[in-house]
């Protein structure tokens, strides 16, 4: 067993409502700059759609993530490394500046500066890249809120296998359903734009999981930008240097959540340690299909188990991250409670991200213009419970998202909430729990106890119960660089040095 | 990272064989009385250095090539050891007139002469030039028998390198261009060879020269792999032709038309492969609709 720690995050995408306003304070934090305009580290998606960059699931199209070939061995998707070495100078998988949008802003100045006129002056919009005036045609939320629309959510590629029926029945009008999908880089175990780099530029972080880009070592091949499935590398046209999600690690190492967790407004977002094996990577990325989620779980250890402290002190982590890990609120989500699924396991890359799947409502039918459920008044909870294939939202379809296809584990998810839900609503409306609310949990499969655990970790969790941040001691690293109290007394660290093209 | 040497894999035993083998050689040296420097001052040969270094061109009593190289004997300025030692450091090119000829040719600086090396050579050279005391006569050197006339193609094969020379010497090409010897010529490293027979005396002067030749950098190579008298008539065959031969520059248009020409083809071949501007996916969903 070889422990090592990952910094995690959660989306409760129950709670998600489609803000952005994580997406906003990620690019007023990072990529506010020169050559960085287009690039959303953190994006929100409306799914069914075809997310940002356009399509980014369609593999076939962009070639991410890894494989598995006919002989049981994990290959990169993207090309072999004779494949490689051929195509350095012409990478065809790469996505377009359109497949994102040509970032754009208005010419506000116009506003104050135009002449005296008849009609009001406007604010023309123009590209930030070239500063000329554009017709604006995309954008990383083009089909934002637009479920059932007829050229992106009937592409979304998630959506194969999906009845045919079930799919025609989500474009009308009254069944049209959407929930949001918030996304960033997922830091994987086996991450493969760490293996299609042929600059070595790419690393995981040891202390915490963190996979990064040197940009001294960058040289701009891209593919890197390629070979993540989840299209979260960034080419810089300014720097000529690839960028990512750097999981806010100056906010992480000085006991802050990343930013777009902080400014969460929905609360969905929770950060914690997870302690995993790492000798499994190799062997649990290789599995068939359909154990690769299992295995992929398997990984993550137990902190609370004995063997497994011993394990991690003798890798030499530190107590405080193995307290931490033991307070994770990850770690109750994914192993205790079993409710949370990484995005798209089929990627191999063991995406260390993690997501709560979403309710959504029960299907209706319109009698003499009349919106009616499809179910009887009397006891509805239950009859949903019982009839979740009635729901909105396609089961497959989620299960094409988080569990290789699986949806019944979507299913016992889904299950688990709606009971808890149950639960709580005998106990604050009717004030007694009833013998067929016991039964309905023990159904599902969770005690009391743990109901009170999963409503308090989902509606009322404080700051400190949703970031249970683990102490970095940089203090201590520092120490070991060099003296730190170098600059003290100073008025500055002296000079950064930015990265240059081809440097 | 700093890698490590291999501990353990390398036994005592091995690292002082060296040793041992000087410690026998040693020791067989003392036991034969032999010694191991032969360049002590008695042992230094002014006849054996001027034919080492001299004889090539000035022939072995210093007779000289007429018309080519000056002789040596009766000549009263070779009688001046000041003047002989300053030509043999330094070399001497340009007209020069000797007992009422004129010869133009260049002779070498001989480099890496000790000082007792240096006295020796003059003072046979002066002795030949009838200065100071007589030398030792030198066995006269059996009359070569003429040359048979060399084969042009032959020495280009051997100047280019696609023939090697008997003894292992460096193709002349590794150095040296002169006349037609490729598209791309030879090596501009020494001086071009194509006017060497007429400079360095036609056929005799040239054979001379190339059977020992007394450039500096060249008697360290050739010294221990001389050319063989076929060798030698085929070079001069080959040199005597050069300045007759088209110019390597003749032949770069053709190379320049050729190159141009593919370019223009791997252009269009990409035109045609990679027409237009790449899709975006967008555009390749409302294809399909």
């Amino acid at each position: 067993m070889r422990v090592r720690a990952q910094m995690s995050m959660l989306f409760h995408l129950d709670k998600c409502i489609g803000c952005h306003t994580c997406s906003v304070a990620c690019k007023n934090l990072w990529t506010d700059r020169d050559g960085a305009e287009y690039m959303w580290w953190n994006n929100v998606e409306t799914r069914p759609g075809t997310g940002y960059p356009t399509g980014w699931e369609d593999q076939e199209h962009y070639k991410g993530g890894w494989h598995r070939d006919k002989k049981g061995r994990l290959k990169l998707i993207l090309h072999s490394k004779g494949g490689g070495v051929a195509k350095a100078f012409y990478n065809p998988a790469l996505p377009e500046l359109d497949d994102y949008y040509d970032p754009f802003t208005f010419k506000y100045g116009d506003l104050f500066s135009a002449p005296p006129s008849e009609q009001q002056p406007t604010a023309i919009p123009i590209s930030k890249i070239t500063g000329e005036p554009v017709e604006i045609s995309s954008g990383p939320n083009w089909d934002d809120d637009l479920g059932g629309s007829d050229l992106y959510a009937r592409n979304d590629p998630s959506m194969d296998g999906v009845d045919d029926v079930v799919r025609a029945q989500m474009e009308e009008i009254e069944r049209v359903v959407f929930n949001y999908l918030p996304r960033i880089c997922n830091h994987c175990l086996n991450p493969s734009c760490l293996a299609a780099c042929p600059s070595g530029a790419i690393y995981k972080r040891d202390e915490d999981g963190v996979v990064l880009v040197n940009e001294d070592k960058c040289r701009g091949w891209r593919m890197c930008v390629s070979g993540c499935p989840y299209k979260k590398v960034y080419y810089n046209w300014n720097s000529g240097k690839s960028e990512k999600c750097i999981l806010c690690f100056p906010r992480l190492e000085t006991g802050q959540a990343p930013a777009c967790a902080h400014s969460c407004v929905g609360r969905i977002r929770y950060m914690g340690v997870l302690l995993y094996d790492a000798d499994k990577i190799a062997t649990s990325a290789a599995l068939p299909d359909d154990e690769l989620l299992d295995a992929q779980l398997d990984m993550i250890l137990d902190p609370s188990d004995p063997q497994v402290i011993a394990a991690a002190k003798a890798a030499g982590i530190d107590p405080g991250w193995i307290d931490s890990a033991q307070r994770s609120p990850i770690y109750k989500f994914v192993k205790e409670w079993g409710m949370a699924f990484p995005l798209h396991p089929e990627y191999r890359t063991e995406a260390m991200m993690f997501y709560v799947p979403p309710l959504s409502p029960v299907m209706s039918t319109i009698e003499q213009n009349f919106v009616k459920l499809d179910i009887p008044d009397e006891r509805r909870d239950f009859e949903l419970l019982e009839e979740l294939d009635k729901a909105r939202m396609p089961l497959e379809y989620l299960a094409n998202l988080f569990t290789v296809g699986d949806s019944d584990r979507i299913r016992r998810v889904l299950r688990i909430m709606l009971a808890v839900r149950t639960y709580k609503r005998r106990q604050s409306v009717d004030g007694v729990i009833d013998e067929t609310t016991i039964a309905l949990l023990d159904d599902v499969g969770i005690t009391e106890n743990m109901a009170e655990a999963i409503y308090s970790m989902t509606t009322t969790p404080t700051v400190q119960d949703r970031f249970v941040l683990p102490p970095y001691h940089r203090e201590m690293s520092l120490e070991d660089v060099g003296d730190p109290l170098t600059a003290k007394g100073e008025t500055g660290f002296g000079f950064l040095q930015s990265p240059r093209r081809g440097a | 990272m700093r890698r490590q040497r291999p501990s353990g894999g390398k036994s005592p035993r091995t690292t002082l064989v060296p040793f041992g083998l000087i410690a026998i050689s040693v020791f067989v040296a003392i036991a034969t009385g032999t010694s191991s420097s032969p360049t002590e001052a008695q042992d230094v040969s002014g006849a054996d250095l001027y034919a080492a270094n001299c004889a090539g061109c000035h022939q072995a009593n210093g007779e000289g090539l007429p018309g080519t190289f000056p002789p040596l004997a009766e000549n009263p300025g070779a009688a001046d050891p000041e003047y002989v030692a300053t030509v043999i450091t330094d070399g001497k090119s340009g007209p020069i007139e000797v007992l009422g000829e004129t010869y133009n040719s260049a002779m070498p600086a001989i480099a890496g002469l000790s000082d007792n090396e240096l006295d020796a050579l003059v003072d046979h050279v002066v002795g030949l030039a009838g200065g100071g005391e007589s030398p030792d006569p030198v066995d006269p050197v059996d009359p070569a028998e003429p040359p048979e006339p060399g084969d042009i193609d032959d020495g280009h094969d051997l100047f280019i390198g696609r023939n090697r020379f008997d003894e292992g010497a460096t193709a002349c090409a590794s150095c040296h261009t002169a006349g037609e010897v490729g598209n791309f010529g030879g090596s501009s490293l020494g001086p071009d060879l194509t006017d060497a027979y007429e400079i360095l005396g036609g056929d005799a002067g040239l054979s001379a020269w190339l059977a020992n030749p007394p450039a500096p950098t060249m008697t360290p190579i050739f010294s221990d792999r001389p050319l063989t008298d076929e060798e030698i008539a085929d070079l001069v065959a080959f040199l005597a032709d050069a300045p007759n031969q088209d110019r390597p520059s003749d032949n770069v248009d053709w190379l320049l038309i050729g190159g141009l020409s593919g370019l223009a083809v791997l252009i269009a071949g990409m035109a045609i492969a990679w027409r237009g501007p790449r899709r975006t996916y967008v555009d390749t969903l409302r294809r399909k609709q």
